[in-house]
């Protein structure tokens, strides 16, 4: 059984990815660091430098969770707000 | 109570502000400078993760609230295409005296710019924009 | 597609009535509006595909919206202005664009590199009547890059048939700060410095520091000798304009260590002038013109010229005899 993950690309990622948002089928039971993982799979070396905050369903996540199909997972590079 | 918003309007400080309180106002104006990592730059473009900015910006509002003895924050966040000069962001935080105005204002926005999903881009002279590093 | 702002700039150049829409809100408009461009205003709420043909050009602040815009709705044909009106703007303000002088610098003697020199060039306007007010338009136009404008005369009504360019709103205003503002709006590469006074031996190496060229355009000779022994102490060529009745005069003085006025003229203290004599205003207007082409003859060193020489004009039989003065 797969499951769906909606992955909304910002700054660094999008840089990468070239899109503002991507689907992945993950296997069941995949984890939000496997999102991160693929992502940067995906983007070859691209973002090595760059360390993530990852959020699922608009929260942070401040460890390694499960996810669910249908969720929505953002890989959040260095923030500059204000 | 608070009252926050996350738009690309033009900010005019203090205008929608619902209510005003008696004894300290303090107001923080962030207006975009026009040098930014050492290059003169015509302005910012914020980009945002809107669903959950508003979502962490309200969190964060109501943190700072239970935090300090204040009574109202009122925050604007621009975003988009912001030209050097114009204000990206509008506090105001009210309290019956300044100390806690202080104090909770630097808290907030240092919390502000660690936690919501907002990034910068550097529009360079010649057009060109690159994420602030 | 994404075009740079001087890709645009050749575009239009090209063809002057291409489709080019500004999409921005009215506070963004208003707050930073395009220089120099002409285009239609819209906004992103109100574009309609009727709006847009092939090589369109949109623009909002930054150029991001629109090149997202132009994304989503899978334009193809239609250009994004990278950098948007901010960095347009920029380009405008920058001395680099010389596009609005195309038509000059295709004359060999003028080129970029003549062009940049004139823009570079520093020239001093003593006197702001007849004379003054064409030199000091057609310079602006040229692209001069500072422009002092010294005289403490204000502006009268019988002055306005020949210095048509002062508006009756400025009867009684000075001369210098008027003409300053008239013509801050005609060419943003050009410096103006207004001085409101009259030039005496006190005063003038103060108001003249830092002029490559001086054009005379006062109305009498006790003025000229100032000028003459100020131009000889620091070596700065003078270009000489006077008037009487249908007849004019142009010399070019002090230029590379040459002649000067003195030489020529002798201090017969006469102090007769256009008020007293009388004059048609297009007298000042044609002198006044030949001395500004002298001026760029100076900065851009193009032979021949009135150095040394005296032109006169008589404007009833229209013929033009030139005197050698040496």
């Amino acid at each position: 059984m797969s499951i769906e993950i909606k992955v909304k690309c910002f700054a660094h990622v999008k840089n990468a990815i070239g899109k503002d948002i991507i689907s992945l089928k993950m296997k069941e039971n995949s984890t939000s660091d496997d999102v991160e993982k693929m992502i940067r799979k995906m983007t070859n070396s691209k973002l090595n430098n760059i360390s993530f905050k990852i959020a699922v369903n608009q929260k942070y996540v401040s460890s390694n969770i499960s996810l669910n199909d249908g969720d929505e997972v953002v890989l959040i590079s260095p923030v500059q707000g204000g | 109570m608070i009252q926050v918003e996350i738009n690309k309007k033009i900010i005019t400080p203090f205008e929608d502000i619902d209510f005003f309180d008696l004894g300290s106002e303090l107001v923080f104006n962030g207006r975009v400078r026009n040098i930014e990592n050492n290059q003169k730059i015509l302005g910012l473009y914020y980009e945002h993760y809107e669903e959950m900015a508003m979502k962490e910006l309200i969190k964060l509002s109501n943190e700072t609230l239970d935090r300090f003895p204040i009574r109202h924050l009122f925050c604007k966040h621009r975003v988009g295409e912001v030209l050097s000069g114009e204000v990206s962001l509008f506090v105001l935080v009210s309290s019956s005296h300044r100390k806690e105005s202080f104090e909770a204002l630097q808290w907030f926005l240092t919390k502000l710019k660690k936690q919501l999903p907002i990034w910068k881009w550097m529009i360079l002279e010649n057009g060109k924009r690159e994420l602030v590093k | 597609m994404n075009i740079s702002p001087k890709k645009l700039q050749k575009l239009i150049l090209e063809n002057p009535l291409i489709n080019i829409i500004d999409l921005r809100n009215d506070n963004q408009k208003k707050n930073n509006p395009l220089k120099n461009l002409k285009r239609r205003d819209i906004s992103f709420e109100k574009i309609k595909d009727s709006d847009l043909n092939d090589n369109t050009i949109l623009i909002c602040q930054f150029g991001i919206e629109t090149e997202k815009f132009i994304i989503e709705k899978k334009l193809s044909n239609v250009y994004n202005l990278i950098g948007g009106a901010a960095a347009w703007n920029y380009y405008i303000s920058k001395k680099e664009d010389i596009s609005r002088y195309a038509r000059q610098l295709v004359l060999p003697q003028v080129g970029e590199k003549g062009q940049k020199q004139i823009l570079e060039s520093k020239v001093s306007i003593i006197g702001l009547g007849g004379l003054g007010t064409v030199v000091a338009q057609y310079l602006v136009g040229a692209g001069i890059g500072t422009i002092k404008l010294i005289d403490g005369d204000i502006i009268s009504l019988t002055n306005l048939h020949r210095q048509p360019i002062y508006p009756i709103s400025s009867i009684g205003d000075s001369k210098s700060k008027t003409l300053k503002k008239i013509l801050s709006d005609v060419n943003e590469n050009c410096s103006l410095i207004s001085y409101d006074e009259y030039i005496d031996d006190e005063n003038i190496s103060e108001i003249l520091i830092d002029t490559d060229i001086i054009v005379d355009a006062t109305d009498n000779i006790n003025s000229r000798f100032i000028i003459d022994r100020f131009c000889k102490k620091s070596k700065i060529p003078f270009v000489y304009g006077a008037l009487y009745k249908f007849e004019g005069q142009v010399a070019v003085f002090n230029h590379n260590s040459g002649i000067s006025y003195s030489d020529i003229f002798s201090n017969n203290k006469i102090n007769e002038n256009c008020n007293d004599i009388g004059i048609l205003g297009m007298l000042p207007s044609i002198i006044g013109n030949i001395q500004s082409l002298e001026v760029l003859k100076i900065i851009l060193k193009i032979s021949p010229n009135l150095s040394e020489k005296l032109l006169i004009y008589d404007g009833l039989s229209h013929t033009m005899e030139k005197i050698e003065l040496i």
